[in-house]
């Protein structure tokens, strides 16, 4: 089930309906509100395809019991490290299991082959669930959490509802659960800001989504990355641009919504985009990009692998490994170990020459320093976007041999392209001026103003809806 | 204004006087005699040997630190302001609780949409494969997108379709038309 499709719409009304028709502070109101929230969230879940939502419950309860079983060794160190450490195993081989297996035995069986030991490994023919990258994180976090003690071990339904709320189950943003829980353990508060910028939001994010991203996928990005020796180097440079704006569209329209629809039914998720696209240098870049996923990669691998406390060299290994696992994360492929060794590669450099920069030099200028940001994102980004490494050099080939030809973008992209890179540079405090106003609205004002918007994209967006991005990782 | 703005003086210090130091004995050196710390030397040599500390008891259990609230106030994008200001301008509407007001605005947007936004329906109504149980419900949901189509209600959705097809089919000078893919 996709956010910005009728059937959602439906689902949504009615989950709103019966989640505030147990609205009460009462324990048997708090428990059957998230029981419902909870079937609801594998209604959701199950649309897609009902086998993966034992995957899901199996996840919640095996995480529930490693939790209990750190909590329950408390100053065993030993025993506690044992549950974490088979928790940990099986979270990751999960993850391994779905998205590495057969990555990693197609690059083996080659390695075999040259040493004389030539096998036929068995493939497997299995589908990748949709969320498993963010769900396993979630369970990840949970018992880590647990062991440093940031949080106690929750309740069996509180834990399910955690790793398969839908709003964030697809594709985040990653909900600790020192956020989230708490919040689940009482009656749910709404407000007028939180009821207006959830709006607000929903309505964006399906604009992104729906018109923007859709647009400049359809009309511009999908023909140019299929087949890149057929276009001019100007043609592919812009692709790239598109494809910059196209990925920020969809995936920010993604988290919008997930927060929107979570502040609807009183609950609140943390910010997860920033303009991202005026960052002044990668680290500032990932303060504003997937924000719950790089501070999730700090706090759980770049900080246990030495983080910056013992020494430049140890920071940069921790920060290179960091990005590459990172990259890995997104997907099996080299592609996205690239796209991660670039980024890592950059926060190595930029830490550096934060060290070793000759006093006399001047300061680069900000605006130089978010141009400088900007490209490098969008050089990996062309990693990111192509099916093979093969793809990328002939890609990247095309945009350096300077080969003159016509420009397929038509006017709209190029007008949406422009859009999506002017709301990196406009107000940020934009939004929430906007829903500060709304809320003194009468309801009925509002709500013609929601239809109306919601007509308006119905008629700018193309015929169906395309996945999210972010939905295969 | 004046210049010559006189400055209130301020009043002389009074001196200070010095507190009377009170000189404190200096300790001296203790000086043991040669037998006497031969005495205790001796003492310690052939005195039995310390009875070992108690291990000390274990230490309790550290409170988990988790936040009591959840996520703190302003991390949220719906954290907009601060929820006790109250402003109601001429124009506010009279203030309901904001349960109320989002049903309102649920409530009266479905009928909207179920009227203006047919197109929808219909799109929805063309990807659902035809089977007995369904069947009746797309026929049902196609009468209901003409019946709206002979009041004009399509019209608001029709006609921006159509500008927006305008828009997605218009190209640079001597650019060649788009091909059919590039048109959603």
């Amino acid at each position: 089930m996709l956010f910005p499709t009728l059937a959602f719409h439906l689902f949504f009304v009615a989950v709103f309906l019966f989640s505030w028709s147990l609205r009460g502070s009462a324990e048997w109101q708090i428990e059957w509100r998230k029981i419902g929230l909870l079937v609801a969230s594998w209604i959701f879940y199950g649309a897609w395809d009902w086998r993966f939502v034992s995957l899901l419950l199996l996840s919640s309860a095996l995480n529930w019991i490693a939790g209990n079983a750190i909590h329950a060794n408390e100053g065993q160190q030993g025993r506690q490290k044992l549950w974490l450490t088979a928790g940990l195993v099986f979270n990751l081989g999960v993850l391994g299991l779905f998205k590495y297996y057969n990555f990693f035995v197609l690059q083996l069986a080659p390695v075999l082959t040259s040493m004389g030991w030539e096998r036929d490994l068995p493939v497997l023919e299995i589908i990748l669930p949709v969320g498993v990258s963010f769900f396993t994180f979630q369970g990840i976090g949970y018992l880590v959490d647990i062991y440093r003690r940031d949080t106690p071990p929750a309740r069996l339904l509180d834990l399910t509802l955690l790793m398969c709320f839908f709003p964030h189950l697809l594709a985040g943003p990653i909900v600790r659960p020192t956020h989230l829980i708490p919040q689940f353990q009482t009656a749910p508060r709404l407000t007028r800001e939180m009821v207006a910028m959830g709006l607000l939001l929903i309505v964006w994010g399906v604009f992104k989504k729906a018109v923007i991203a859709s647009e400049i996928s359809i009309a511009f990005v999908d023909p140019l990355f299929a087949d890149p020796a057929k276009h001019g180097s100007l043609d592919l440079l812009l692709g790239a641009y598109a494809y910059a704006v196209q990925i920020y569209c969809d995936f920010s329209a993604y988290t919008d919504t997930a927060i929107g629809l979570a502040a609807l039914l009183g609950y609140r998720f943390p910010r997860n985009f920033d303009q991202p696209y005026r960052a002044a240098s990668l680290q500032d870049f990932w303060r504003r990009w997937h924000i719950s996923l790089s501070s999730w990669l700090r706090d759980y691998l770049y900080i246990p692998l030495g983080g910056s406390r013992h020494g430049l060299a140890r920071t940069c290994l921790s920060l290179g490994l960091t990005m590459v696992l990172g990259g890995l994360w997104h997907g099996a492929s080299w592609n996205f170990v690239i796209w991660g060794m670039i980024h890592g590669g950059m926060l190595i450099a930029e830490r550096l020459w934060k060290e070793f920069r000759p006093a006399n030099l001047p300061h680069v200028p900000h605006w130089l320093g978010v141009v400088f940001t900007f490209h490098i994102v969008t050089l990996a980004w062309i990693f990111f976007r192509c099916a093979s490494f093969a793809d990328s050099m002939a890609y990247l080939g095309g945009l350096a041999a300077l080969a003159p030809g016509a420009v397929t973008a038509g006017p709209l992209v190029v007008g949406l392209m422009l859009l999506g890179m002017g709301l990196h540079f406009g107000p940020p405090r934009l939004m929430p001026a906007i829903a500060l106003r709304l809320r003194l609205a009468p309801a009925w004002a509002v709500a013609l103003l929601l239809a109306g918007c919601l007509m308006l994209v119905e008629a700018m967006r193309p015929d169906g809806v395309a996945p999210f991005i972010y939905f295969q990782f | 204004m004046s210049k010559n703005r006189k400055t209130p003086t301020r009043p002389a210090r009074k001196p200070l006087k010095a507190k009377p130091r009170i000189a404190r004995p200096k300790a001296k050196p203790v000086e043991l005699e040669a037998d006497v710390a031969a005495q205790i030397a001796a003492e310690i040599d052939t005195a039995p040997p310390a009875p070992e500390p108690e291990p000390a008891p274990a230490p309790a259990p550290r409170p988990a630190r988790v936040a009591a609230c959840g996520l703190p106030f302003g991390h949220s994008p719906v954290d907009i302001g601060d929820p006790r200001i109250e402003e109601a301008p001429l124009w506010a509407a009279p203030r309901v609780s904001a349960l109320r007001w989002a049903l309102g605005i649920m409530l009266i947007s479905q009928p909207v949409l179920l009227l203006g936004n047919t197109h929808a329906l219909t799109n929805w109504a063309n990807q659902q494969p035809v089977t007995p149980f369904s069947a009746p419900v797309l026929t049902a949901i196609q009468s209901w997108h003409d019946a709206t189509a002979r009041y004009g209600l399509d019209q608001p959705v029709a006609r921006g379709a159509a500008t927006w097809r305008a828009l997605r089919e218009a190209r640079w000078p001597g650019q060649p038309p788009a091909r059919p893919d590039q048109n959603g």
